[in-house]
């Protein structure tokens, strides 16, 4: 992660939803055949995606989940990392610097 | 996986949950048409406050839901509409709105792109003539047609549906064309599988203006060839007396201008009202609720064995309106079936298979 203190926000005109364990994200604004895309987030996805929110700092989200989760803050980055790429690359979120 | 599988996933996981994803939530039974066919019982009870529906909201995204539909009458009648919208989209919801677009100007067509909506869907019942013979208000198609423009200029995704009845079902296919071809947006397709509903009090009215034999069996001609022509087939389902008889109540709800909680909008239950009541606690609890949930396709002791079950669209809540039990055998379903195996057993040249 380049810049830790970097605060992602989720794309407004998204809908979504935490439904029990996972997250339903819906995208529409595609191409008139492909307008609703929907994505299905995992637990622990679910709960990163939750914690984006405007407000935290990728640092942030790296703490909340270290506190949560038995595992090492190499890890964390890694997956926080390549899941925040994801989110971006499908235009899911957007950064702004604090 | 793929998104139609995704779509499946998301429905059955709600339907084993009882999470109630979809919901249709009626904002308004007034309405500026006055459609032959429709369905709605106006009743005197009064509309929910705009901090009553507020508080809705946020109870149906707690339980999970996630596609709101707001209906009516005709939604856009409510002068807070917008207000409403806008906080369900604030609450996240996929958003779809049910409308007959006569009210929309550019302003209106501005305000419903600016909420990116999933879907703007509108009703057509023909061509002019045939249009403001059902919705008996004069000039009601060309304001429809007019706004679908706007919409589509706004890049909203407008679904254009039809009602199928006897007067306007010869007009189908050409206004099919008309709505891709001249106003460049979707075609929804026809309501309700042909089953034009009773009122929702059980007022047989609307029943007067369903298909006859003749004219179910060319239309379904028609449309067989019309999913030829695209490279698709009907294949009949595979029923199992196991199945669950109907989705409603357990992945869908229905929510009344007054606030009560139905399974759907032909199921409309007593004691439900959530005025002081919690939804989750009436979603899960109420008794009648839990009574349709229970039901399977054994327990209709008179369809379960019949050869026309893997055609038939049965629906428990037309049953209740039309026969008085959400398990009474259903003629009108009985009859489409029986058409519908006829044309769909038979092949080009008119054998049997």
């Amino acid at each position: 992660m380049k810049d830790l203190n970097k605060i992602p926000k989720s794309n407004e005109d998204l809908a979504w939803r935490r439904i029990d364990r996972e997250v339903v994200i819906l995208q529409f604004d595609g191409a008139p055949d492909e307008r609703e895309k929907i994505l299905i987030l995992n637990e622990t996805a679910a709960m990163i995606w939750e914690l984006i929110d405007g407000k935290n700092k990728v640092k942030d989200v790296i703490d909340k989940l270290l506190s949560e989760y038995e595992v090492s803050e190499e890890d964390v980055c890694k997956k926080i990392t390549k899941l925040m790429n994801k989110f971006e690359k499908k235009g899911l979120i957007t950064y702004t610097v604090a | 996986m793929k998104q139609a599988d995704l779509q499946t996933y998301l429905l059955k996981n709600a339907a084993e949950k009882l999470i109630p994803l979809h919901c249709l939530f009626e904002l308004t039974y007034r309405c500026n048409l006055n459609c032959l066919y429709c369905y709605i019982t106006k009743n005197k009870k009064k509309e929910l406050e705009k901090e009553k529906v507020f508080g809705i909201l946020r109870q149906l995204k707690e339980a999970g839901c996630f596609y709101l539909t707001f209906s009516g009458g005709e939604p856009l009648i409510r002068k807070d509409f917008f207000e409403i919208a806008d906080y369900a989209r604030k609450l996240k919801f996929a958003l779809r709105i049910f409308t007959n677009a006569t009210l929309v100007n550019e302003s209106i067509a501005d305000k419903l792109g600016n909420l990116k909506p999933i879907s703007v869907e509108i009703s057509l019942c023909g061509f002019k003539d045939m249009h403001e013979e059902m919705t008996r208000v004069k000039n009601s198609f060309d304001k429809t047609v007019k706004a679908i423009r706007l919409l589509r200029e706004r890049n909203v995704e407008v679904l254009v549906k039809m009602t199928l009845t006897k007067q306007n079902v010869s007009q189908v296919w050409k206004l099919k064309r008309f709505v891709k071809k001249e106003l460049g947006v979707k075609w929804r397709g026809i309501g309700g599988n042909f089953l034009v509903s009773p009122c929702d009090d059980g007022n047989k009215r609307p029943l007067q203006y369903r298909l006859t034999d003749e004219q179910l069996k060319k239309y379904i001609k028609e449309e067989k060839e019309e999913f030829r022509s695209v490279g698709k087939e009907y294949k009949p389902g595979k029923v199992k007396k196991n199945d669950i008889l109907c989705g409603a109540g357990r992945s869908g709800c229905n929510i009344t201008p007054s606030g009560e909680l139905n399974p759907c909008a032909q199921i409309r239950l007593k004691k439900n009202c959530l005025n002081g009541h919690n939804l989750s606690d009436v979603w899960q609890y109420h008794p009648e609720l839990n009574y349709i949930r229970s039901l399977r396709v054994k327990d209709l002791s008179e369809c379960r064995k019949c050869e026309l079950l893997s055609y038939c669209f049965y629906c428990p809540g037309i049953a209740r309106l039309e026969q008085g039990s959400f398990l009474s055998k259903l003629p009108e379903a009985c009859r489409l079936a029986k058409i519908r195996k006829e044309i769909y057993s038979e092949v080009n040249d008119g054998q049997k298979e």
